[in-house]
């Protein structure tokens, strides 16, 4: 039954994927319950998992396998934690779909993807051995070169193929640096390796891959371009879950697993302070309003970043949280933008205005979430990005620690800047009308539970804080 | 029965619920209470009454500590000292007045109850920012106004909200500043906590932490270069809400701040570096902001700069590093904000009866007489007329302000008579005789309320004579700035000259009604000032904005130059290979056997790379 429970957590959304195309060809109706059931499936035992974890149980399961091999997945805090996060967000985007997909082609293929994409982080994050985590890491690039494409115009296959090349090519140094590891220890078991010192050369190759993953500069050109896909997909990629996949990867990697040399703690920060500058800058000049949502995931995902590569225990909490906390709220702000999108058939912000007056409920969630982005209190997000930027001082790196300052201001910039041309001033579309009340009941949901995180900080902290107890 | 109350508050939840959530939950009713002005006005007064109840008892029972638990190596500490509950004393007193005065106002206009909620919320914050004893709780609290201030804001003109996205830049960068601060002085301090940190030597980290603590709170006390959300807040927000928000809510809780950071936490010298910084910062405020206050003509405008040049006047008391100046400081800015609020409170009742604040339109106001001796009673005091609470504080402003840095204290009486000036025209446009021709009025009515008349005379007795118990309150903490020595006699003196020779220049000389500004705005070096600051060249949101757009077109170029290899250059890199590699594909075996040999050169040797 224990272990069973971890199996159906990563089996049920991964296989039952297969099973959504013949679902679809009985009844959509069906179909879309039976994806959204595989997902909660995922989340119900990540929470199970969570309640065995805080009874001092960690779920585990090992198999062997011919040829000396074995592979095995753990239930520990960071796991749970990032199924927790995935699963959840992902549960409420595939609610979304329900309204935004509806009447589109391929759906049969979005669900069986979206459901596949989702088995594999469930696989990922409970992974203990470095050859499945690189499998589950390529499945999730399949998925998503495929659900970039799914309009299937030319430019929406050429940004496909950009993101994907990209993020395979990351993995494939990523792979080189985990055969350069096991030929340092003989084995792919993380468990195994536990303070191993890595060599400096493979940690830049795996950091190749974790920065493509998790959109870092310079490897981050993919994401803003990936803003063809239906917004279900970027909020699901760009947000919740794929550029999660990085961070995640360097947190058990680099802080829980392997020692690695301590010049790494300043190259990891200054990277990510010139990425969340860069791409803060070029949110405040680009017009396509994904674009500039998924330029704020590359500077936030620095925030991100920076917390957990500070080295400090409270960067490390704060770094966690952020993931969490800006799962939630930038999946709720790429679905708005779906509203909008959806609503006025176009993502140029010059022609959106006033909006606020036809979409009311849409741009107050809009504003919930980009106040928890902006890390505004008691929104979750400031509590996050308190954290890291007390983490990364306490690192002795006050000045980048400045630079970061400086990157929230832009974010309060950019993000009101997003606001206030979209759903602020003379309407400009008398057509524009509120999305299908599933829609706009995704969104409201995503924006309070934002709120309501910021109150409950305690809950998630906690568990982030138990992360610490395995370093 | 006040240890009753005081054992219920004395938790960290009785503290949160009884002192911050109190009136948010005050402010939730009124949103749902529809169009119902009176029961409005009950119910947050009810809510603010029992506020200061509670603030009263924690005033009598001395410190209270309490703790909740947040998140991991965050907890919300409350400590209310003794220092802080005379602010909250002050506060939860000062804001029955200035609630039941926005209430009244705003009864029957629409939208009310949003603004009111939002005000609510906005006091909550302060008053959890006051018991915080964590400056990272304290940040967490006043933070939070930056999106109340927003909302406000937008409220009022969401089609054209300009004034929303500056103010929520420029509090937002303010901020920012002050959360920097409190990771540097963390840093330095190895605390966050403000009851572990007592007067903090002022070197490295530590004094840049202070400086930018000190710009952030100063920024919420109005102070420059952040002041200029003011002024256009004061077109998009009603009159009652701006005065309740920029002139009590966030002035107290930027001289909270600065006053925790310059008494208790550093150790700020007279004469010393950081001592000059600040009364430097002062100056500019005071002498600037009184600049362009007497550039104005409308009511309004010329109220939102005074709150600037107030910041200015109270910060050089604050930063002389003497006890005379911190608590001439602390006081002057504490009667100006109730008096602020009565400043208001004629602007509200000039705007209902006029249709306008416009400066030209005052001389025919009803009961303008009435009006002008009581507005009267408060400018003489706000400037520091002789026998007012003004003169009091304003002496030790001066006296601190002289035995800090003396060359200051120049600056200090062009400040002082500027103010004065800028503060005397509202005055003067009063006893003005007859209207100014081409000006319509277009106010609802010529009436003035009996009941807003007294709330202006009662801010205006408490601006003339608060002081006594203010500084009877702060004095034990910050220290006594009485009696005056011999050499504190000259600074009473300078004060004294200024004043007087402001109240002669814009009251006695005969013309239209702001004749003695515009003598002053026509000076060489300030006519080309009050031309930039019209131009809004001095404006630092807009220096802002334009360092960002340089900046975000800098980022995009990089961005573009990173995507062209992406796009462009790698594809046609891979494509030159592979036609150059099709080349070789002409049927030749030696030619495909030398390939396969380099080829397995080539992985031979990365093998060799790899296992060496």
């Amino acid at each position: 039954m224990v272990s069973g429970v971890l199996l159906l957590c990563i089996g049920a959304p991964l296989l039952g994927a297969f099973l959504l195309p013949v679902l679809g060809k009985i009844s959509p109706r069906v179909r879309n319950a039976f994806a959204l059931l595989f997902v909660l499936t995922a989340f119900g035992s990540a929470v199970y998992a969570l309640v065995a974890l805080m009874k001092g149980e960690v779920l585990s399961v090992s198999y062997t396998l011919p040829l000396g091999l074995s592979f095995g997945f753990l239930a520990d805090a960071l796991a749970v934690f990032m199924a927790l996060a995935a699963s959840g967000v992902s549960a409420v985007i595939i609610l979304y779909s329900y309204g935004y997909i509806h009447g589109t082609e391929h759906q049969n293929e979005y669900y069986m993807m979206v459901s596949l994409f989702i088995g594999a982080m469930m696989g990922l994050v409970f992974s203990t051995n470095l050859i499945f985590i690189y499998t589950f890491w390529e499945i999730s690039s399949l998925c998503c070169w495929r659900l970039i494409g799914y309009y299937r115009e030319e430019i929406t296959i050429d940004r496909a193929n950009k993101a994907f090349v990209v993020t395979v090519f990351g993995a494939l140094l990523m792979l080189v640096g985990f055969i350069g590891i096991y030929g340092e220890t003989g084995t792919f078991n993380l468990a195994e390796m536990h303070g191993f010192a890595v060599p400096a050369w493979a940690v830049a190759l795996i950091l190749c891959g974790i920065l493509s993953k998790s959109a870092t500069f310079p490897l981050h050109s993919w994401l803003p371009d990936a803003g063809v896909a239906p917004s279900p997909v970027t909020s699901l990629l760009h947000a919740a879950v794929l550029v999660k996949i990085g961070v995640y990867a360097y947190t058990r990697f680099f802080v829980l697993t392997f020692s690695i040399d301590p010049v790494f703690t300043t190259i990891v920060p200054v990277v990510a302070a010139v990425s969340a500058l860069v791409s803060a800058g070029c949110a405040m000049v680009a017009n396509d309003i994904k674009r500039v949502v998924a330029y704020s995931t590359i500077s936030q995902l620095a925030f991100i970043l920076l917390g957990l590569a500070s080295g400090t225990e409270i960067g490390l909490v704060g770094g966690l949280l952020y993931i969490l906390a800006h799962s939630v709220a930038k999946g709720g702000l790429f679905l708005c933008c779906g509203i909008v999108e959806h609503s006025v058939h176009t993502k140029d912000m010059s022609k959106m205005g006033g909006f606020a007056k036809t979409m009311p409920f849409t741009a107050a969630a809009f504003l919930l979430c980009a106040f928890s982005v902006m890390g505004i209190p008691p929104f979750s997000g400031f509590f996050a990005k308190h954290m890291v930027i007390d983490g990364i001082i306490q690192a002795g790196h006050p000045v980048i620690g400045a630079v970061f300052i400086a990157g929230a201001v832009m974010t309060v910039l950019y993000l009101t800047r997003l606001f206030v041309k979209v759903f602020l001033g003379k309407p400009v579309n008398p057509n524009a009308k509120e999305g299908s009340p599933i829609m706009v009941a995704s969104v409201v949901a995503l924006a309070v539970f934002s709120l309501v995180l910021g109150f409950l900080i305690f809950y998630p902290s906690g568990l982030a804080s138990m992360v610490l107890e395995v370093m | 029965m006040v240890e009753s109350i005081y054992n219920v508050l004395s938790s960290g939840w009785g503290l949160l619920f009884g002192m911050v959530m109190l009136p948010v939950l005050a402010g939730l009713v009124v949103l749902f209470v529809k169009k119902k002005g009176a029961v409005r006005t009950a119910v947050l007064f009810a809510a603010a009454v029992l506020g200061a109840v509670f603030a009263c008892v924690l005033f009598i029972k001395g410190e209270t500590a309490a703790m909740l638990p947040l998140a991991f190596d965050f907890e919300m500490d409350f400590l209310v000292t003794k220092l802080s509950s005379v602010f909250l004393l002050f506060t939860s007193v000062a804001y029955i007045p200035a609630v039941v005065f926005a209430a009244r106002s705003l009864a029957g206009r629409k939208k009310a109850g949003r603004y009111l909620c939002l005000m609510q919320i906005s006091y909550g914050m302060l008053v959890g920012g006051l018991m915080a004893d964590s400056l990272g709780i304290l940040l967490f609290f006043w933070e939070g106004m930056l999106a109340t201030v927003f909302a406000i804001l937008l409220i009022g003109n969401s089609e054209n909200p300009r004034a929303a996205v500056k103010a929520l830049t420029l509090c937002g960068v303010s901020d920012l500043l002050i959360m920097l601060g409190i990771v540097l002085t963390g840093t330095a301090a190895g605390t966050v906590n403000i009851s572990q940190m007592h007067h903090l030597p002022m070197d490295g980290i530590a004094g840049a932490g202070f400086v930018c603590m000190l710009l952030g709170a100063a920024g919420k006390m109005g102070g420059m270069p952040f002041h200029s959300w003011y002024k256009t807040a004061a077109d998009d927000s009603p009159v009652p809400v701006l005065a309740v928000m920029a002139g009590f809510i966030q002035k107290i809780a930027g001289l909270y701040l600065v006053v925790r950071l310059t008494v208790d936490i550093f150790a700020v010298d007279p004469g010393s570096a950081a001592s000059l910084f600040v009364m430097i910062f002062g100056a500019v405020s005071l002498v600037f902001g009184s600049l362009l206050a007497v550039a104005q003509r409308d009511f309004k405008q010329i109220l939102s700069y005074s709150l600037v040049a107030q910041a200015g006047y109270a910060l050089m008391g604050l930063g002389s590093g003497t006890a005379a100046g911190a608590l001439g400081g602390t006081v002057q800015l504490l009667c100006q904000t109730i008096f602020g609020l009565g400043l208001f409170v004629a602007a509200a009742i000039i705007e209902k009866a006029a249709g306008t604040t416009d400066l030209a339109t005052f001389s025919s106001l009803p009961k303008k007489k009435i009006i002008g001796l009581l507005l009267g009673l408060g400018l003489f005091s706000a400037v520091g007329f002789p026998l007012t609470d003004g003169f009091f504080s304003g002496a030790a402003i001066f006296a601190g302000v002289i035995k800090s840095a003396p060359a200051l204290a120049v600056f200090l009486a062009i400040g002082v008579f500027l103010m004065a000036v800028g503060q005397f025209l509202p005055l003067r446009a009063l006893l003005a005789k007859g209207a100014q021709p081409g000006r319509k009025q277009k106010g609802k009515g010529q009436k003035v309320s009996a009941g807003a008349m007294l709330g202006l005379g009662l801010c205006a007795a408490v601006g003339w004579a608060a002081a006594v118990p203010i500084k009877s309150a702060l004095a034990p903490y910050i220290g006594d700035s009485l009696p005056l020595e011999y050499i504190e006699m000259l600074p009473l003196g300078i004060l004294v000259l200024a004043v007087a020779l402001a109240a002669v220049y814009s009251l006695l000389p005969k013309g239209g009604a702001a004749a003695p500004a515009q003598k002053i705005s026509a000076l060489p070096g300030i006519k080309s000032f009050v031309n930039l600051a019209n131009a809004g060249l001095l404006d630092p949101y807009g220096g802002l904005m334009w360092c960002v757009n340089q900046f975000s077109a800098a980022c995009q170029k990089i961005e573009n130059g990173v995507s062209w290899v992406y796009d462009v250059a790698v594809p046609s890199a891979v494509k030159r290979v592979g036609d150059l590699l099709s080349r070789f594909d002409d049927g030749s075996l030696s030619l495909y056997l030398l390939l396969a040999i380099c080829g397995m050169c080539g992985i031979g040797i990365v093998f060799l790379i790899v296992i060496m």
